[in-house]
């Protein structure tokens, strides 16, 4: 289902939604739906946060949410949301940031909001906070770009960044992900990798300060680890490309201002034309 | 892969409910399953997820897992699934903060590179205090020390407020030098340096009108200036130093504003830093030019704190 939403957008973003067959491609992420409301994977799967949003974020694209039956959707959603504020991603209770996200923005797209407690899901991911601006999949995990992506987007869709984040010591942190390469990483002292060329730069240009890495320097990066045979984006330059970042890299390159592209929201990761469309309300900062 | 996992959980319920030693034996065949899971991928969202839910039904030794854990991070120690593992079974067996602290001086000691260390040491430390210097004592209630641990485990859950005390900050700032002087261009010391200021400022906010604290504050800064000042003296091309530099000279500029007449100190030595740390962001412009655009806001924040 992840997969389908980040080829279905890398092809919006491209302005070619036409090479997709919609009314297929809608048949099956319906099909997939389960009788809680939650979608799987694929079919035959179980339901999990992680696909719901994924379907859901399909349905927005195609302007089709109107097939799914918000109350049951969102019933789904909210029953995951255990007393601490966090979410569990499916009955089995595995607990990360990431299902925040979905969980958040799963609502935020079905209009209830209303359905999940907003403060304390905004009180959890305060408590993922790390010593260095950054966020972790739990209380006490290690920061990571990834989990800043999800934790920045989810706070702005709760309408809280600016009461948990330290926009100046997180914006710097992020800006340090910048390697020789041009090319972001997710840790310190990793190395870099495409997929972060969205996760780290989107929640800088959420937190309003996109500038403080060298847009040049990451452009260049990403159009290296095209493959310009088979085309594609892969994680590094020379390795095999696949969907996921080939999506990443073109968000990242949308989010720059690359011509030609459509421009992306870096809240929601769909195009800025369809997150007006649903008139989606989300926290953005600026670096005063 | 979660499908299959979610299917062996629904065999497993009624098994691990029934208890007794046909529960253990099966938690014993689902740890060794994971683990030759995680033998293959060390990075298995559903894997790690479904040894911790085996775990907590408290059919097998903690212990163990600790050293299992152990194993897997000195294979790689950066594996942010088994600091999040060992944390998880920390929790559970109520660990004293203080071996959990060892262990990561020892991975420190290893390598100072190791970031998830400085990470999990930077959730440890506000807890020294709050924990018993002897092991508790047999008439400690069961409620009494339950709670106690309820307090540990969401503090070093990421709970925040608690101050590092002055002499575990000093015996840090010790620790992070050796790490910065052997690897002067190694991120990971230099981001925790930068947290151990802001612990050491956040004595003096708590305190806004303590000259004492006012006073420490303005020394710590000096020794750590002129720490970083040896350093680059030995590595002139250290941009990492010359960034820690820029950024205490801005919080000294800070400090000393705050002096104002009561230390004796005129409005020369505080124009006088401003104006070094407004130079020190400006040089990094140009060293380091992939971050030109924080260090310009940096040194606009410099400028305006000194109006």
């Amino acid at each position: 289902m992840s997969g389908v939403y980040w080829g279905a957008t890398a092809l919006h973003i491209l302005g070619q939604p036409e090479r997709l067959d919609k009314a297929q491609l809608i048949a099956w992420v319906m099909s997939c739906q389960k009788p809680s409301g939650g979608f799987a994977g694929s079919e035959k799967h179980d339901a999990h946060l992680l696909y719901t949003l994924s379907a859901l974020q399909i349905l927005a694209l195609y302007d089709s949410l109107d097939l799914v039956d918000a109350s049951q959707v969102a019933a789904y959603v909210a029953g995951l949301q255990r007393g601490d504020g966090s979410f569990a991603g499916d009955e089995w209770g595995e607990i990360d940031t990431r299902f925040s996200y979905c969980a958040l923005y799963s609502l935020a797209l079905l209009r209830r909001l209303d359905a999940a407690n907003v403060p304390a899901a905004v009180d959890f991911l305060r408590q993922c906070r790390n010593f260095d601006g950054g966020f972790g999949a739990q209380p006490g995990g290690e920061s990571h770009a990834g989990q800043v992506f999800t934790c920045v987007a989810a706070l702005s869709i709760a309408g809280a960044l600016d009461e948990v984040v330290d926009a100046d010591l997180l914006g710097w942190w992020i800006s340090e992900r910048q390697t020789p390469s041009g090319g972001l990483n997710g840790r310190p002292e990793k190395l870099q990798d495409v997929c972060y060329s969205w996760w780290a730069l989107s929640a800088l240009s959420t937190l309003g300060r996109l500038a403080w890495i060298d847009a040049p320097a990451l452009t260049a990066f990403i159009l290296g680890c095209q493959d310009l045979e088979l085309g594609g984006i892969s994680d590094r330059p020379d390795d095999a490309v696949d969907v996921f970042h080939t999506f990443f890299g073109l968000a990242g390159l949308s989010l720059l201002g690359h011509p030609g592209l459509a421009p992306i929201d870096p809240v929601f990761a769909l195009p800025v034309t369809t997150v007006t469309r649903l008139n989606l309300a989300a926290q953005r900062l600026s670096c005063a | 892969m979660y499908t299959a996992w979610n299917h062996r959980r629904e065999a497993l319920v009624p098994v691990f409910k029934e208890g007794g030693q046909q529960a253990m034996q099966a938690a014993a065949e689902e740890l060794a399953l994971t683990l030759r899971a995680l033998t293959r991928n060390l990075k298995s969202y559903s894997a790690w997820h479904h040894r911790k839910w085996v775990i907590g039904h408290r059919l097998t030794s903690l212990e163990a897992e600790i050293t299992l854990v152990e194993t897997l991070l000195d294979a790689d120690d950066r594996n942010f699934h088994g600091w999040a593992y060992r944390r998880f079974v920390a929790d559970l067996m109520g660990m004293p903060v203080q071996r959990e602290l060892e262990y990561t001086t020892r991975k420190i000691q290893h390598n100072f590179s190791n970031y998830s260390a400085w990470h999990y040491r930077s959730k440890l430390l506000p807890l020294l205090h709050s924990e018993p210097g002897v092991p508790a004592a047999a008439d400690d209630s069961p409620s009494a020390a339950a709670e106690r641990q309820a307090m540990i485990s969401s503090s070093r859950a990421g709970a925040t407020g608690a101050l590092v005390l002055h002499q575990t900050l000093e015996i840090e700032y010790e620790l992070v030098s050796q790490a910065f002087f052997t690897e002067p261009e190694d991120q990971s010391g230099w981001i925790y340096h930068r947290w151990l200021l802001g612990c050491s400022v956040a004595h003096w906010q708590a305190a806004p009108e303590s000259e004492a604290e006012r006073a420490r504050l303005a020394d710590v800064l000096g020794c750590q200036l002129a720490l970083v000042s040896d350093l680059l003296d030995l590595e002139p091309g250290s941009v990492w130093a010359r960034k820690t530099r820029a950024h205490l000279l801005g919080l000294m500029q800070r400090v000393g504003g705050a002096a104002g007449g009561s230390a004796g100190r005129g409005s020369g030595g505080e124009a006088a830093d401003c104006v070094a740390a407004a130079a020190a962001w400006e040089d990094l412009e140009g060293l380091d030019p992939y971050r030109a655009g924080y260090y310009r806001h940096a040194c606009s924040v410099s400028a305006r704190a000194s109006v």
